[in-house]
Order: structure tokens, then sequence, then C-alpha cells
């Protein structure tokens, strides 16, 4: 009989991640009273001790300058208000938890699932050599040119003067680039980005908040030119139709001897989720039924050499779709293996906690053969570091104020980046220490719901950067919601709520968070369309570049988005493994399509948005609106009187404008400026209200001509001298009226603009 | 005491939407001590002051740089119309936009937008139509037209009365012809004086005139974003009272910050 989840941990939590020099936790486990107070930042001193302890055996096994620092009160401002500017974002995703199922994107851009609609764009990092970047970018050309062709006018390149600068935070960078937070606006950057450059040039946590609202993956092959070019050729291959894979998912699950977390991933992630994934009409129902291979799961099975055959060892067992649920190796920062092995998959050959891990019970990068060919492959990989590693760890951040080196620099793990390079054509996983709360609810509750999502979307034909921001960006989201509400009711309240919700929720979080994408986001699984299955890869060689007008972009069968089922029926659905026939897709209530405008622009200004040139209406504006007037609920309504009359009120203001501005044609051949001396002013004043010749003498008349010749009648005194002073105060006027008259004639062209755009729209 | 008065326009809410003018709705003016009617197709920009010294004229000298402050803002705000993404819930805007100055304004101008959304929005086909938009913002949308006119289309008749003494008239029409008025012996310091309210309220004239092609600009702007039918007509009103507001609380903080309401930013 499995146990429980409860009978699992035992009390303890345990999370993912071996340390490969020691054999021990990567974190040691800890009780949830423990746990959540670490997480508030009270660590006790018998916990900070067994930090330094930890440290120190760590810091012996590879030495590294500054591995350890005291976090100064500014960092930890400057964390803090990194955290509560993502917090309201992610507060925004969860309020518009619904709409955000139905699409992620504007209402109105159109349908997420498509780059021709919704867009897509590169980008890199200011501080890569530049010409580095042209060099990839070269090798990047013929994905580049397929995402072009497929984007049109949303695709957009951000490199110089719009590249992502050191140190900047989305928020920044989005304000810098005149880009809007909340909901992703293709027309101000398209949904589907792909940073190109390690995490020490672009950060995950960059990486994090942009994908938060977007569909974001990573390109990180350093300088390796080949290897750009092959992912780039790889990804044209399967989007133009060289590529059809069978319908074939693969699982794959370690459960170490004595490890209660691999236990607890093999008996409540793997397997529930395989079986789930055999019954296309569970959940979010598949379009076509998919051959789930059986799961390598536990002991015989999960081992090393299945998991390379899963990796194109063996044909017959490399699915299109993999995941992989394993502890992933760590080393301490600095250690001469660390770049090369962090994050490798360890495998049911390690016998278990305490015992040395050995080469052989792991799969890294260098595991894969040359000659694997993964082609059209999507993987998730969940283990620690599975995608790669940031320089700090935020944990003991969080937990002791203190900023603990993990890496020299922050890294793209080894063994995906090599899965891209045979073929690959996204591997989702986990960046930093996989907590392995991703699918135990804060009850203590399996809740796989998440995974099913994701996989479920990719078997239905959805874009990987799609699938995840449903699935575990929306979860990240929603636990990072949660969190945050928890942690304020705890100030008030320390009885709020319990030790282990607080930690589930918090690692959860976490988990949820960490999942990146590496690769293009826009990549779907080519899976075959009709049922003949068995269709062999072609050789990565034999890739040829098509003429890609002739390639339409490929379409998912099902629709965009699932509708959102209640995490309880999640489980409940897999654990009764019945049908749910009633599920159908929540009816979207679409805003007016409106048709975008072109944009010409590939590299917006590198300049405060607030100072960048204004737009003005234009030709196509008209034409959007127009569209929208034709279908308008508003005529419908009878509301056009109520609009006729208000149009007659903008046509008579634009009547006597155009009027004025026809006086002020004919009189623009010249400008005059009049003065005159009174005793009594009243009277003057009168006959210039009465349009009468004026009861004194013109002083002083200056008569500007079109061609800027100027005719002066020059004052005079009794005394038949000019009187100086008039002469000043006159030249001064007409000074004043041209600079008037300028300012006047280009305020007035451009009111005109706008309001005649305005007249010519329909309500 | 300088005191500047503009009469012949009738905002929605009786104040100057630069907020340096007081506007005297009654069409009525006060000269050389006589009740007046206002020139028809004039606005009439009257200049008031106990005397003309060096103080009045720093302080014209002040209220000339407010004019030109009034047009940068615009500039800005203009800009910021253009980036505002009113698809999202306007707290939330707000506070993702941490150094966003116009966060307040931004909600009220998309709570606004929204409260239209929903009752044109809301049109079921096959029902009988029974919406319909309230008769009171129509009313604000023409009475906003009728005051853009006159600001536009309108002569302007400056004034200057130095305790209670007018010294100086000018006019200006639409082709930007000048006639200018002096009393007789009046001394330098006075005509500097006129001099000065002339290019106050021309300048001030400017940046009204702007501030109707934001206005117009941006509502037509939000109407194209929010996809609501007529936004660009119905829209006037709010986008009209953002960008007042804006301009004053501006204005405001920057009195606060100097001690006078003047200055460039």
């Amino acid at each position: 009989m499995p146990g429980t989840v409860d009978d699992i941990l035992g009390g303890d939590m345990y999370f993912n991640g071996i340390n490969a020099v020691t054999g021990e936790y990567g974190q040691p486990p800890l009780s949830p009273r423990r746990f959540s107070q670490l997480i508030q930042g009270k660590p006790a001193q018998q916990d900070y001790q067994a930090f330094v302890a930890r440290q120190r055996r760590l810091g012996a096994l590879a030495k590294l300058a500054g591995r350890l620092t005291r976090v100064t009160e500014d960092q930890g401002a400057l964390t803090q208000a990194d955290a509560e500017a993502q917090l309201e974002e992610l507060k925004f995703k969860v309020s518009f938890q619904d709409h955000i199922q139905s699409s992620p994107v504007k209402p109105g851009s159109g349908d997420p699932s498509l780059v021709s609609e919704v867009g897509w764009a590169v980008l890199f990092p200011a501080d890569m050599n530049p010409t580095l970047r042209e060099d990839i970018k070269s090798a990047l050309l013929p994905l580049l040119e397929l995402r072009k062709h497929q984007a049109g006018d949303k695709f957009r390149v951000y490199d110089g003067g719009s590249a992502y600068r050191p140190g900047e935070r989305k928020d920044r960078f989005f304000e810098r680039l005149g880009i809007s937070p909340g909901f992703a606006d293709p027309e101000q950057m398209p949904f589907y980005v792909m940073l190109v450059g390690s995490p020490s040039e672009i950060p995950y946590q960059f990486q994090y908040q942009l994908d938060v609202m977007r569909g974001v993956g990573r390109l990180d092959f350093g300088e390796d030119l080949d290897a750009y070019h092959q992912y780039a050729m790889n990804v044209v291959a399967a989007e133009t139709g060289q590529v059809v894979l069978p319908r074939r998912m693969g699982i794959f699950g370690s459960s170490n001897p004595g490890d209660k977390a691999t236990r607890l991933s093999a008996q409540y992630l793997a397997s529930p989720l395989s079986m789930n994934l055999r019954d296309p009409s569970l959940d979010l129902a598949l379009s076509r039924s998919w051959e789930v291979l059986p799961p390598q799961l536990g002991p015989g099975k999960a081992t090393k050499q299945n998991l390379l055959r899963m990796l194109g060892g063996n044909p017959d067992m490399t699915p299109a779709l993999l995941m992989t649920a394993t502890h992933g190796v760590e080393y301490p920062a600095n250690h001469p293996e660390q770049l090369r092995y962090q994050g490798a998959l360890l495998c049911q050959d390690w016998p278990g906690p305490g015992s040395p891990v050995r080469r052989d019970h792991f799969v890294a990068g260098d595991d894969i053969s040359t000659d694997a060919n993964l082609l059209g492959m999507v993987a998730m990989l969940f283990a620690c570091y599975g995608a790669g590693t940031p320089e700090l760890d935020q944990f003991a951040m969080q937990a002791f104020s203190v900023r603990e080196k993990i890496a020299p620099q922050g890294f793209t793990a080894a063994l995906p980046s090599r899965m891209l390079q045979q073929g690959a054509l996204a591997v989702l996983a986990h960046v930093e220490r996989a907590w392995g709360y991703s699918f135990i609810s804060p009850t203590g509750q399996p809740d796989i719901g998440t995974f099913v999502t994701a996989m479920r979307m990719l078997m239905n034909g959805q874009p990987v950067g799609l699938a995840t921001d449903t699935s575990f960006n929306g979860r990240y989201a929603a636990m990072s919601s949660d969190l945050s509400v928890i942690l304020e009711e705890l100030k008030w309240n320390e009885n709020a709520v319990s030790d282990f919700e607080l930690a589930s929720v918090w690692t959860a979080s976490n988990d949820a968070r960490g999942y990146v994408v590496l690769g293009d986001p826009a990549v779907r699984i080519p899976f075959a369309k009709d049922d003949a299955l068995g269709i062999e890869r072609p050789d990565l060689d034999a890739i040829i570049m098509p003429d890609l007008k002739k390639r339409p972009e490929p379409k998912p069968e099902s629709p965009a988005l699932p509708p959102k089922p209640a995490p309880d029926e999640e489980v409940t659905q897999v654990l009764k493994n019945e049908p749910d026939d009633n599920v159908v897709p929540a009816p979207v209530v679409e805003p007016p399509t409106v048709e975008p405008e072109p944009v010409t622009d590939m590299t917006p200004p590198d300049m405060p948005a607030v100072l960048r040139p204004q737009r003005r209406p234009r030709a196509m504006d008209v034409q959007q609106m127009n569209a929208l007037g034709s279908t308008s609920p508003a005529v419908a309504f009878g509301l056009s009187s109520q609009f006729e009359k208000l149009r007659e009120s903008l046509q008579q203001f634009t009547d006597e404008l155009a009027d004025s501005i026809g006086d002020a044609a004919k009189d623009v051949v010249s400008l005059d400026v009049r003065t005159y001396v009174t005793d009594d002013l009243v009277t003057l004043s009168q006959a210039l209200l009465e349009h009468d010749t004026l009861p004194a003498d013109l002083q002083a008349l200056t008569r500007v001509g079109f061609d800027g010749d100027i005719e002066v009648y020059v004052p005079s005194n009794k005394n038949g001298t000019v009187d100086m002073e008039l002469w000043e105060v006159h030249s001064l006027m007409v000074k004043e009226a041209q600079t008037n008259r300028a300012k006047f004639l280009q305020t007035i062209a451009e009111l005109a603009a706008s309001l005649m755009y305005s007249l010519s729209l329909k309500p | 005491m300088t005191t500047l008065r503009l009469s012949g326009l009738d905002m929605p809410d009786g104040r100057d939407p630069l907020g340096m003018w007081t506007l005297d709705s009654p069409a009525m003016r006060a000269f050389a001590g006589e009740a007046r009617s206002v020139p028809d197709k004039t606005l009439l920009w009257q200049v008031q002051l106990d005397r003309a010294t060096v103080h009045t004229q720093v302080d014209l000298r002040r209220q000339y740089e407010q004019a030109i402050a009034a047009s940068q803002r615009l500039k800005v705000i203009e800009a910021h119309l253009e980036q505002l993404d009113i698809g999202i819930p306007s707290y939330r805007y707000a506070g993702q936009w941490r150094n966003n100055p116009f966060s307040a304004h931004d909600t009220a101008l998309i709570q606004n937008i929204e409260l239209l959304r929903p009752a044109i929005q809301a049109y079921v086909p096959g029902e009988a139509p029974s919406l319909r938009i309230d008769q009171a913002l129509l009313e604000r949308c023409q009475r906003l037209y009728t005051q853009f006119r006159r600001i536009l289309a309108y002569k302007a008749w400056i004034e200057t009365d130095i305790n209670g003494i007018d010294i100086g008239l000018t006019t200006v029409d639409w082709g930007g012809d000048f006639t200018n008025v002096w009393k007789s012996h009046i001394d330098a310091e006075q005509r500097k004086t006129h001099m000065d309210a002339v290019r106050v309220a021309l300048r001030s004239r400017q940046s009204t005139m702007q501030l109707i092609v934001v206005v117009s600009a941006g509502a037509l702007g939000l109407a194209l974003k929010s996809g609501i039918p007529g936004g660009q007509l119905l829209l006037l009103p709010s986008v009209y009272q953002y960008v007042r507001d804006i301009l004053h609380a501006w204005k405001d903080w920057h009195s606060s910050q100097h001690g006078h309401a003047s200055g460039l930013v």
C-alpha cells in the first residue's frame, strides 16, 4: 500500500537536489515549523549554526571569493522593491485568471497560439560583444526569417538601444521601451520572446518577471555558433513539415532507496500523470489520443541506461514529449564539475541519501551521444537546477539575510543545452532548487493539475510558451498572491495558518516560478495528424531551408486554451479516472477585432517612454475605427441619432475652424502689427469693437510679407523725430506677433488633423 | 497684487484648465470703471495690477513661465496618454508603474472609460434596444466643444489695468494681426507691464490650444484602444478632466516645492 503524503514525509519536509560531493540533500530536511520560521527570516540559533557549519564544509570543498556576504540594508530594500513590483503583476494575473485562462494577451490581440497574431521577438543583452551578437544573429537567421515570415509586422529584434541592460528590472525595461505592464499587448511587445544569452547577461530574475505575462524562452549556447545554427534549423524543420513525430509521450521517475523526495514525486506526480495522460477525455481534452509509453518508474526502470534510451539512444523509446522527475545533482560553488554536471538527472542507480554519487548514477549533457536524434522533442525535467543555476541562492537571502554564492556566475545547465543541440525544440526545466512541492497542495494533498494542463496543452499542439503561461506561470501567480496574504496575516496573528501551509505555499510559489523554457517559446511538438504512427525523425544533417512563402504557420488542433478546472476537480478526476464529456471551453466575449497598424519600427527608441515622439492618428486608425463602427451595437441601440447631434456640434466647430483657417490662409500673405496712442482709451476701445475708424493716429505699422519683406511705418514725435520708446515697444510686439502666428498655425494644423479623423469616424 | 481674469469662456467646472486665470463666466467686464459686455466673438484677457513695479514684472514673468511649463507638461501628458494601457485595471496599473506620477488620475480616467464600456458592450443581439447614453454626458460633450471653439476661433482681447486705469489694449485676430493701443503719457515700466501681460495671455492661449489638441488626440487614441463605439466623441469630457487635473496637481506640487506657482519643470 502506498503511503499518504504525510506518511511519506513523516513530519519533516524533504527537498529536491542531491549534493554530488557529499551525497546528501542539498537542503537538509526541515520540520514545517523551522522551515516556516526561516521563510519569515526568523532563524533560530541552531538554524544559523547549522547553516554556517554547512557553509564551512562547502567552502572547504571549493574555494570561491566572496562566497558569503551579509545583505546590506540597501540590498534588502532593493530586493523588497523588486518583490513588491513583481507581486503587483502576479496579483493582476490572479485577478484576471479567468480571462488569462482564455487568453494571456490583451483583449482583441488575437489568438495567442499563433505567432502571426501575437508576434515574436528576440532579445539580446546590451553587454554582449557586438561581433558575437551579429554572429549569433547570422547563425540564427533561418529561425529569424521563419518567425519574421510568420509574425510579419509583429516581429521584433531587441538589440542595441533596446537591448536588455545589465541589472535592469522588468518594469524599468518596460518603462524605457514604452511597454505597458499587465496584459501582453503584442503591438507594444510580442507575446513570444526569446532571450539570447547567458543568465549572467540576462538574469533569471528578469526571465521570471517577463514570463509572468508573456511566453518567454532562452537560448544560451555561449559562443557555439554551430549550436545556434543547428537549433535554428531544427525549429525550421519542425515548423515546415520536415519532422512529423508519432504521438508518443514518455515518463521517467526515480524513487531512490530511503529517499522521501523521489518517493513522493514518483508516487504523487509521475505515476498519476501517466494515468491521466492515457485518457484523452480527462481534464483538458486531447484532440487526438497519444501513446503513453509504460512509465519508467522506480527500481529496475528509472535507470540511467533507460533514460539514455529515451534520449535518442533507442528511437522506439524516444518520445515526442518526455517528462522526468528525479533529483538534480548539485555541486559547491566553483567546484570544477559544477558547470558540466550541475542539474544532471540522478537516476535510480544511486543507492540513496548518504551514498556517494558516482558519474554513472546520473545523466548529464555529455552522456547524450552526438548520434542521438531528438528532433522535434519537447521535454520537461523536474529536477533541481535542471535548467540552470543563478549566482545567488534566494533562500539564504530570505532566511539568513546573506548573499550566498552558489555559482561563480549564473549559467545554463549543460544537459538541456545538449538536448537542444541534438534536435529537441524546447526543454521546460527548473532553475535553482526545486523544492519538490509543485504537486502538493497547501493542505498536503496531491495536486498535479499544473502538470496536467501543461502536458495536455503541449499534446494538443500548443506552443510551449503558451502551455507554461497557462500552467506554471498561473500557479506561480496564484501561490505568490496567496503567500503575500498569508505573510500579511501572520504579522497580526501568528497562528493564522499552519506552519505546513505556509511552507507549502512558499515552496509551491518558488517551485512554480523557477520553471523556465529553454529554446524558442513559440515551438510546438510536430506530431502526426493522422494515425500513421512510427514516422522516423529525419537526420539532423538533412534539414533544408524551405521556401517560407509556401509554409503557413502550423496551428493547434484544439481551442487555443482550456477551460479552467477547479484544483479539487483535477485531483478527483485523476483518482476516479473517469472521462468528463461535459468539459467545454467557456464562452469568451471578445471585443471587436481591431486590425493592427503597421509597425515599421523594429528597434524601439532608447529613451524614456514619456519623451518618445508622439504619434498622431493615422489613416489606418480611421479604417480600424470604421471597421469597428460598422458592427457597432450603438447603431443597433438607436444611439446613432444622439451621436448625430454630437457630430453636428463637432461639425459646427470644425466648420468654423475651417472657415477661420481659410481666412487665416487668405491673410497669411501678410502679418500686420499696428500701434496707436490715445488719451481716450475707452472711446478707441468702443470703436475697435464696432470696427469703426479708430479715433487716433496710427503711430506705427509693420507689415511682414509672406516672402519675409517688411514694410514699416515709423512713429515720430512732435519734432518729427522717431519716438524711440514707442518704436522699441512696437518692435517687440512685432516679434511677439510673428512667434504667436507660427505657434498658432502649427497648433491649428494639428488640431484640424485630429478633428477631421474624428469626424470621419462612425459611432 | 496681480490678478489674471479671463472672460467669455464658460468651462464645465468654471476653472481655467491651466489653473492660471480666474474665469469670469458672466460675459461682462469692468472697463474704465464701467460694466460692459465682452465683445462679440472675443475672449477677454485682463491683467489687473495695483501698480507697475519691478515686483509685478517678476510676477508676470513667473506667470509666463507657468504657461510655458504647462506646455511642456502637456507634451508629457500626451505621450503618457498614448502609452496608457486601458486594458489594465487602474489600481493594478497604478501600482505597477511605481514612478508614475499620474497614477491616481490614470485610475480615474480608466474608471470613466470602464463606466462607458459596459453600457455599450452589454448589447445583446435580438433584444429590444433599451440602452441610452446619459443625456448629461452628451450635453457635457457639446458644452466642451463650444468652449473649445471659443478658445480657438475667438479674437484675443488683452487689457492691462493698473490701479483701475487701463494703460494698454492689444487685440489679436485670427490671422495673427496685432492692434496695440497705448494710453498717452505712460512710462516705460507701464509699457513693459502691458507687453508682459500680452505675452502671458498669448502664451496661455497657445498652451490652452495645445491642451485641446492633447485632449482631442487622447480621446481618439483611447477610443481606438477601448473599442467603445463613438468613444472618440464621448471620451472628450473624461480626457479633458484628466488632463486638467494633472496640470493642476502638477502646478500645485511645483508650488509646494518652490513656494510660488511658477517655474519650469
